[in-house]
């Protein structure tokens, strides 16, 4: 695959060509109706029928929780059970001659990150596959003097290149990876992160894996998880939660066929298809979220592939809290672009992954918001013992509460503790099961994002890396 | 694809099930005399938890031998069926777990090399009159059944092959199993110990021995600690349902600890045993583990029995014929020198044990749950309706309290409007918020003879000897079908409000 200069490319096609499926406009004016004409009905039953709104309210979040939690089990319990991922034996990696590979473009997008490219350049160049059918670009910004006097410094190995990003607004890594992608040559693409240490044999493992998969996959998720994750409590609980995503819900999904929202990073493409799905959302600060469901609505699919990718995890909590908003502030935005007409996705999707869709973009945030009411309610129900209270929850919804109460945040624990001991991280179990605590602070994020949709749709909150450099596994 | 397929074979499962359930629910419907006591029971505490009693909420968490998983199992069935005075829910409950028993029993048969036997042995637990019995009799053996074999299935394969999935299913099994009663809260244990033990001599890290303990036991725990905060919110003492243990006061002199045996018990113990005998000898892990636990059932029964804290077969007992004949399939006697006996000749057995529990049926001097027959529940209701009018003739404002788990059977789940249930009564505070609350009632006292599980009721710890010389502020009135009345004895109400101190005010009350 031979390509001209990415200069003169839109970095932004999606939204000039296909404006309905990108966030460029977080929220069209009938979608803003709809909510106000919502919050003002629920307004006023509120001030007409307060406690039978709030019954009524009541009634439905438990529903929902109910649903969600049984979700997730369900999830677990194919994750488990099902041969859910792509798996290459070794036999038939060994049996990929390295002249049968095709070219493989790998992203790096980087951003005021000098002291990751030592490191970063050193894990692709241990990638296993054949130099001159690597085709790197590392993409730097314009106005990113540091890194792009790091990556001058650097000799850079065969293959390698550096792509600069012109400076324009909107500033955020899918811009500059759909830059990357106008200027990729090779027949299948894979994005990294500075910080990311994939397996050495991911690459020839994803090529066997679309080889194996139907015309219709065009995408692979390789497992994510963390080489620092003893760090500090927030690594331990990072890893927890990671475990139980990539190693016990993703599979699930896999098995499932449903739409899987792809992780930010190790998602291998075939390169053609993702050019014809116009690539990123530029606007979209959870892009690879947005990516996933766009693969499903074209009709594609994407699977899961038994290989991991060590990351690093933030262990600063006001960073983390940060990038934790950036990523519900995306689900927010995915929600909200696929659901501008709820019909068409439902016909795009079909029933079944319109479902998963609501379950999995819109309802963890809508968990994470709705959390702290709940846990307040408990609390209080706990405390002073208020009989009002258990009014709220009439006949079988007190029931489903305190199921979902008791059984189900402690099935969330226990599912976090699994993920920890089928990683083999032994002695995270334990931390694990203090997860609650972690999920306030997934709440806090949650609202932050809620507010954060509203005041600043675009701005992409940057997570800072390095901190626990030196304490890999 | 493998998932679509999958989905298949779970709806054919899931349908093959249904048409089970609904054949136990029938056979349940058409025989009304296999109904039991403890079906009724469970159903009208489930109606109280959907009114949202305060008696409800005490039935559900107040005693180790009125479990509450037994209650929360059936809330969905019972909210759906309605009020009804025939225990749907409960037989339902029992119907469905005794399909899902069977597809379990052959679930685990599966490893087995019996080729079609395991069919033999499914069906001969499906023709098991005992087995038949639970399942149409609305209690709650078979949904016991389910979870022991769960969690004996998740430690065996833990055992064997050290996967995850399994320990998870051992961890889910135990924790349910907490919630079932004190007799599987004692066999959860052993599988605790035997676990402990497993990874004690697995040669894990210390790391991997702790998450493993963690993974397989904490759930166990975390249930037990629900219970307990649930007494401390519902009865203000975390181990109130634990008190009637060692304080059961002055009770009838227990029984022949072995009559709950009967001969089929005793082979099946035996199988367990030996299986024991060649896993432990020959290191076959899977094998001691599924013999072990087996040949506990008897063991803690036969303990218990001594304790005089045992009450008829269930829930360990029943569970004893299954375990013998998994025991009897079991891969271990592939590898030794009984290897030479044919698939055929260990299929036969326990259709042979079958047949001889079909022939000799449960021991008849077992003391198991009482019949509800409409012919019992006739009685009752015709005697009660004699005590309201007995009642009634001292005053027409009157309240009876029904005291302990078994005047929800009395009553069932829609109480006259003369009688209250009552789990928790404080005498010492001379029945001042009963009198509180039915002012001007003439107050009555109704407890069932301490016998079998009625012994542990609250009433009888707490005031022992209550119903052989009554309490405090109480009147003996008379017997009414094993049930003792005692009327409360109320003095003069003073009305310090209007200032008529000392003044009786008997004539302002209705």
């Amino acid at each position: 695959m031979d390509k001209s200069s990415g200069m003169n490319v839109d970095p932004l096609a999606l939204a000039h060509r296909r404006p309905d499926l990108s966030a460029s406009v977080p929220i069209l004016p009938g979608q803003k109706i709809v909510m106000i004409a919502v919050s003002l009905a629920l307004m006023a039953l509120s001030v007409l029928r307060p406690w039978q709104t709030a019954q009524g309210c009541v009634m439905l979040a438990t529903a929902f929780y109910l649903l969600f939690t049984f979700y997730k089990l369900l999830l677990v319990r194919l994750s488990v059970v099902s041969r859910a991922e792509i798996r290459i034996a070794p036999a038939e990696l060994a049996g990929l001659k390295d002249a049968d590979l095709p070219v493989y473009s790998i992203l790096v997008p980087l951003y005021h990150e000098p002291e990751s490219l030592p490191g970063l350049v050193q894990s692709l160049v241990a990638l296993d596959y054949p130099d001159h059918r690597k085709d790197v670009q590392l993409l730097l910004e314009e106005d990113d003097a540091a890194t792009r006097e790091a990556a001058a410094r650097l000799t850079l190995p065969r293959g390698f290149r550096v792509t600069v990003v012109p400076k324009s607004f909107p500033r955020t890594k899918p811009k500059a990876c759909n830059i990357g992608l106008a200027q990729a040559r090779g027949e299948y693409l894979v994005i990294y992160d500075a910080e990311d240490r994939p397996e050495p044999d991911q690459l020839r493992k994803a090529v066997a894996g679309f080889r194996r998969a139907g015309p219709d996959v065009i995408c692979l998720q390789c497992r994510l998880n963390f080489y620092n994750p003893r760090f500090n409590l927030l690594t331990r609980w990072f890893t927890a939660e990671y475990s139980a995503w990539f190693d016990l819900s993703l599979p699930g999904l896999s098995a499932m066929n449903a739409v899987i929202p792809l992780g930010g990073t190790s998602n291998h493409f075939v390169t053609r298809k993702l050019e014809e799905l116009m690539g990123w959302d530029a606007y979209n600060v959870t892009e690879d979220c947005d990516l996933g469901v766009r693969i499903y609505r074209a009709g594609y699919r994407s699977r899961m592939l038994a290989t991991t990718t060590w990351e690093e995890a933030c262990g600063s909590l006001p960073f983390w809290i940060r990038q934790r908003t950036r990523w519900l502030k995306g689900y927010i935005q995915t929600y909200l672009v696929h659901m501008r007409r709820p019909w068409r996705l439902l016909r795009d999707l079909g029933p079944a992954n319109f479902m998963h869709f609501q379950m999995l973009i819109g309802g963890i945030v809508f968990c994470f918001l709705i959390n702290p009411l709940f846990w307040f309610l408990a609390l209080l129900w706990f405390t002073l013992r208020l009989e009002i209270l258990a009014d709220l929850f009439p006949g079988l919804v007190f029931v489903g509460g305190a199921l979902c109460l008791f059984a189900g945040n402690f099935a969330f624990a226990y599912i976090g503790a699994i993920g920890c001991y089928q990683r083999g991280y032994y002695d995270l179990v334990k931390y694990a099961l203090l997860a609650p605590a972690y999920w306030t602070m997934m709440s806090y994020s949650g609202w932050r994002a809620c507010f954060q949709f509203f005041s600043n749709p675009f701005h992409w909150e940057k997570t800072r890396h390095g901190l626990s450099t030196g304490n890999q596994t | 694809m493998a998932f679509r397929r999958g989905i298949k074979r779970s709806a054919f499962l899931l349908g093959l099930g249904a048409v089970l359930s609904a054949a136990f629910v029938a056979a349940g419907m058409f025989r009304p005399e296999l109904l039991t006591d403890t079906a009724v029971i469970y159903e009208a505490v489930c109606r109280q938890l959907l009114l949202k009693t305060t008696v409800g909420r005490q039935a559900l968490v107040s005693s180790v031998w009125w479990p509450p998983l037994a209650f929360l199992a059936r809330l969905p069935a019972a909210a759906l069926t309605g009020s009804q005075t025939y225990p749907v829910a409960s037989l339902i409950l029992s119907a469905v777990f005794g399909a899902a028993d069977l597809f379990l029993l052959a679930r685990m048969l599966r490893d087995a090399p019996l080729g079609a036997g395991r069919c033999v042995i499914a069906g001969a637990l499906a023709a098991h009159p005992e087995f038949i019995r639970a399942s149409c009799s609305g209690g709650t053996g078979t949904m016991a059944l389910f979870l022991a074999l769960l969690a004996a299935h998740g430690l065996m394969q833990w055992a064997d092959a050290r996967r995850l999935r399994y320990l998870v299913y051992f961890g889910a099994g135990g924790a349910l199993l907490t919630l079932m009663g004190l007799d599987l809260i004692l066999w959860t244990g052993l599988g605790v110990l035997l676990l402990g033990l497993d990874v004690a001599r697995a040669g894990f890290s210390r790391a991997r021995r702790e998450a493993v303990m963690i993974l397989g036991v904490l759930p166990a725990f975390y249930a037990a600690a629900l219970w307990v905060l649930m007494n401390w919110l519902i009865m203000g003492d975390p181990v109130y349902f634990l008190r009637s243990l060692w304080m059961a006061g002055e009770r009838l002199p227990g029984g022949n600890p072995l009559a709950p045996f009967g001969s089929a018990d005793w082979i099946a113990a035996a199988v367990c045993a030996l299986l024991a005998a060649v896993s432990l000898r020959r290191g076959h892990r899977s094998g001691a583990a599924l013999a072990l636990l087996g040949l506990g059932l008897p063991v803690l029964a036969l303990g218990l029995a001594g304790a005089d804290r045992l009450w008829g077969r269930d829930p360990l007992l029943p569970c004893l014929f299954p375990f013998g004949a998994l025991a009897l399939a079991h891969p271990a006697w592939d590898s030794g020198r009984f290897r030479n006996a044919s698939r055929a000749a260990r299929s036969f057995i326990p259709a042979a044990l079958a047949a001889a529990a079909w022939i000799t049926g449960p021991p008849s001097s077992a003391e198991g749950a009482r019949g509800r027959g409409p012919a019992a529940a006739a009685a009752s209701d015709a005697w009660v309706a004699r005590l309201e009018r007995h009642v009634k003739k001292q005053s027409p404002f009157v309240k009876v309290f029904a005291c302990g788990y078994d005047s929800f059977a009395l009553l069932g789940p829609r109480p006259p409007e003369t009688f209250r249930h009552s789990l928790d009564f404080d005498f010492n505070l001379e029945f001042n918020k009963e009198a509180r609350d039915y002012r001007g009632h003439a107050l009555y006292v109704l407890v069932h003879r301490p016998e079998g599980r009625s012994a542990m009721d609250s009433i009888h710890w707490k005031y022992g000897g209550m119903f052989f010389y009554g309490v405090r502020s109480t009147l003996y009135d008379g017997d009414w079908d094993g049930w003792r009345l005692f009327e409360i004895i109320q003095a003069p109400r003073v009305l310090p409000e209007v200032g008529i101190a000392g003044g009786a005010e008997g004539s302002r009350e209705p």
